[in-house]
């Protein structure tokens, strides 16, 4: 039986995993990708930032970043996988946009420019989209599976182009670099610079206007390039793939997810529901063995086992509408090899009882 | 709800001076992502409030989570307020408490959205601001308790540190004399408690563990005490179990993994025990993850928590 899943993964050519953090988002891209290659004989490249360790593992990746690597499958299909390094990205984007060796060395030395694209989420949000505009258009593959970083905030991701693009284009942008260009704006921007003074302090803040006064001579390159991005995130073979588990917190986030994609004209084609219980157990609930139990604190914790939230309790319909929905067992241990990861998605769904 | 900034221009019908008993606190709720900090900071506020104590509770994170934990119920409690702390908002009270410069917070749009950037990369701007706010709400005295879902873990650190960094950032230039109330208060320990929250998993016992460590060694807060949140409930081996698990099917796999749960709770709670804090454990039981209600229950007890 074909899975909805398995719909996405004959025809589709770009797939965006998104969902909030924790709910293993970059094990299901890889069984993604994976699964793609085994069963549909594609060419797949499968793009992740950070994956745990023992993922990397599975995959046969450990130490290898910037460069895809193959992964063996078997069958026609191909699978390669690619780490993007945070750091080596922006690096290469700087050299890419810088008008001159010198802007680009003295930015890539600036000590506010390192711990941005080291530690700061949102310059996270970019980078992992950034990689989908070569890609996309490479003919080495023929579908990209991208795993997004998780986001502070629902829509973190898919705004990210246009923070980018708002960054360079504001006022602020303009303020903060005006002590470098003449006097009579270094007047204007007197209030915001004594402010910022007091918060921070004198050096720290020279540091941070020559941060910004270097990235800002980035600002053609950048912006034609977040452009770029966000034309890819829209296109029409860009579909989106919401992960999320069955438990409240993580349901609530990814329908916010949900609405935010909707709200940019993207229709989420996929949900999965990953980690959800063993349906043999919460049908538990209403088996009247349960209440035969005779030790009240067995019974108890079984009550307990059996409630456990499942896909169904997860997914809102009024928020989904006609979303396919995936559920995928819940494992005591990740998967230890690629066989392993495909076979994460191979079940058939349980039938929607809401249908 | 009473929400953004409400707090901070206090309502004049309330006494400004405390009515006598222990000085104002602050509890910080620390802990991982997804242990429920936000219930478990709901639940330790309501329970104060319906004890009669003035409570405001600070919802650091700024996720909504904790405005969502309290729902309808905060409305039931005049004496409990909730205060929703972007960073935006934190600059904007921090200049208008701090410094007394001609700019008018609401001009603060553009200034506030670059600190967003700066904030994350110089470590400490944002504990500031919010260190600011939580210790200008100590001084005014108005409440019994200030109780704060703080931020991540590392962050409750930094936040913690800030007090010392404090004095360092702003130096001795004229904003000293004005700040240093505030270096005092941030270092007394007595009315700065942290409690620690964690999920009943290793993985997360673990990190809170090194939480602990890292509170005790590296801030002057006193940690006074751990919650356990959705723990399970303990189950023994017996000849009942052995039987269900014999029958191979659903019923069995549930038995299975309520015995394993158990277990591994077992196992955990002896790590934590270990450490010598008052502990509660909130019970993780059919239809509790819907309400606070169970947190409420347990919370006075973790009120009263002294510390060392």
């Amino acid at each position: 039986m074909s899975t909805p899943a398995d719909e996405l993964l004959r025809e589709a050519t770009v797939l965006v995993v998104v969902g909030p953090g924790g709910v293993g988002k970059t094990t299901l891209a890889a069984a993604l990708g994976a699964r793609a290659a085994k069963e549909f004989e594609r060419r797949v490249l499968v793009v992740t930032v950070d994956p745990a360790r023992r993922l990397a593992d599975a995959l046969g990746t450990t130490g290898q970043a910037e460069e895809a690597v193959l992964v063996p499958v078997g069958g026609n299909g191909r699978l390669w996988t690619l780490m993007v390094d945070m750091s080596m990205s922006w690096d290469r984007l700087v050299a890419g946009h810088a008008p001159d060796p010198q802007v680009r060395d003295d930015l890539l030395q600036n000590r506010l420019y390192r711990t941005l694209t080291e530690k700061f989420v949102q310059s996270h949000d970019y980078i992992a989209l950034d990689r989908l505009v070569e890609l996309a258009d490479d003919d080495t593959y023929d579908l990209v599976v991208i795993d997004t970083p998780p986001s502070t905030h629902a829509l973190g991701v898919l705004d990210a182009p246009d923070h980018m693009i708002n960054f360079f284009g504001s006022r602020l942008l303009t303020w903060l670099t005006a002590p470098y260009r003449n006097r009579l704006v270094r007047a204007a921007a007197a209030p915001f610079l004594s402010v910022a003074e007091r918060l921070l302090g004198g050096a720290f803040l020279a540091e941070v206007a020559d941060f910004f006064w270097l990235f800002s001579q980035l600002q053609p390159g950048f912006v034609r390039r977040a452009e770029q991005v966000k034309a890819t995130l829209a296109s029409s073979s860009t579909r989106y793939i919401v992960v999320q588990t069955p438990e409240k917190q993580p349901a609530l986030r990814a329908a916010q997810l949900g609405a935010a994609l909707r709200d940019r004209g993207l229709e989420p084609a996929l949900v999965v529901v990953n980690r959800s219980p063993d349906p043999a157990v919460t049908q538990l609930r209403i088996d009247p063995r349960l209440d035969a139990i005779v030790d009240d604190s067995l019974r108890t914790a079984v009550r307990r086992v059996a409630a456990d939230p499942t896909a169904d309790d997860a997914i809102d319909r009024s928020v989904w509408s006609d979303v396919p929905v995936q559920s995928v067992a819940r494992r005591s241990t990740g998967p230890q090899d690629v066989a392993e990861l495909i076979s994460l998605l191979s079940v058939a769904p349980d039938r929607d009882p809401l249908e | 709800m009473p929400t953004n900034g409400s707090a901070s221009e206090p309502d004049t019908s309330i006494s400004p001076s405390r009515q006598g008993g222990s000085p104002s606190r602050v509890t910080l709720v620390a802990g991982k992502g997804g242990v429920g900090r936000s219930t478990i900071a709901a639940g330790l506020a309501l329970a104060a409030a319906a004890n009669g104590d003035r409570v405001l509770v600070i919802d650091a994170v700024d996720d909504g989570g904790l405005e969502a934990a309290l729902g309808q119920r905060a409305l039931a409690e005049p004496q409990l307020e909730c205060l929703r702390l972007t960073t935006e908002d934190s600059l904007a009270q921090y200049i208008d408490l701090f410094l007394p410069l001609p700019i008018s917070p609401t001009r603060l749009g553009p200034v506030a959205r670059i600190l967003e950037y700066v904030a994350a990369a110089a470590p400490g701007v944002r504990e500031i601001l919010l260190l600011g706010k939580v210790a200008w709400e100590l001084r005014e005295g108005l409440w019994d308790h200030i109780i704060v879902d703080a931020p991540a873990t590392g962050h409750v650190i930094e936040f913690l540190a800030a007090a010392d960094n404090l004095g360092e950032l702003i130096g001795t230039g004229p904003l000293a004399t004005q700040t240093d109330w505030m270096v005092e208060l941030v270092s007394d320990s007595e009315r700065w408690r942290v409690v620690v929250v964690t999920a009943a998993e290793e993985l997360p016992v673990t990190e809170s563990l090194e939480l602990v460590h890292r509170l005790r060694t590296e801030t002057r807060a006193a940690v006074v005490g751990l919650i356990a949140n959705r723990v399970p409930s303990f189950v023994e081996r017996s000849e009942e179990s052995d039987q269900l698990i014999e029958l191979d099917d659903g019923l069995a796999l549930a038995v299975t993994t309520a015995l394993e749960r158990s277990s591994s709770w077992r196992q955990q709670r002896e790590r934590l025990t270990e450490i010598g804090l008052p502990m509660v454990s909130i019970p993780d039981e059919v239809g509790a993850g819907e309400s606070v209600d169970a947190v409420v229950e347990q919370a006075a007890d973790v009120m009263g928590w002294d510390g060392e």
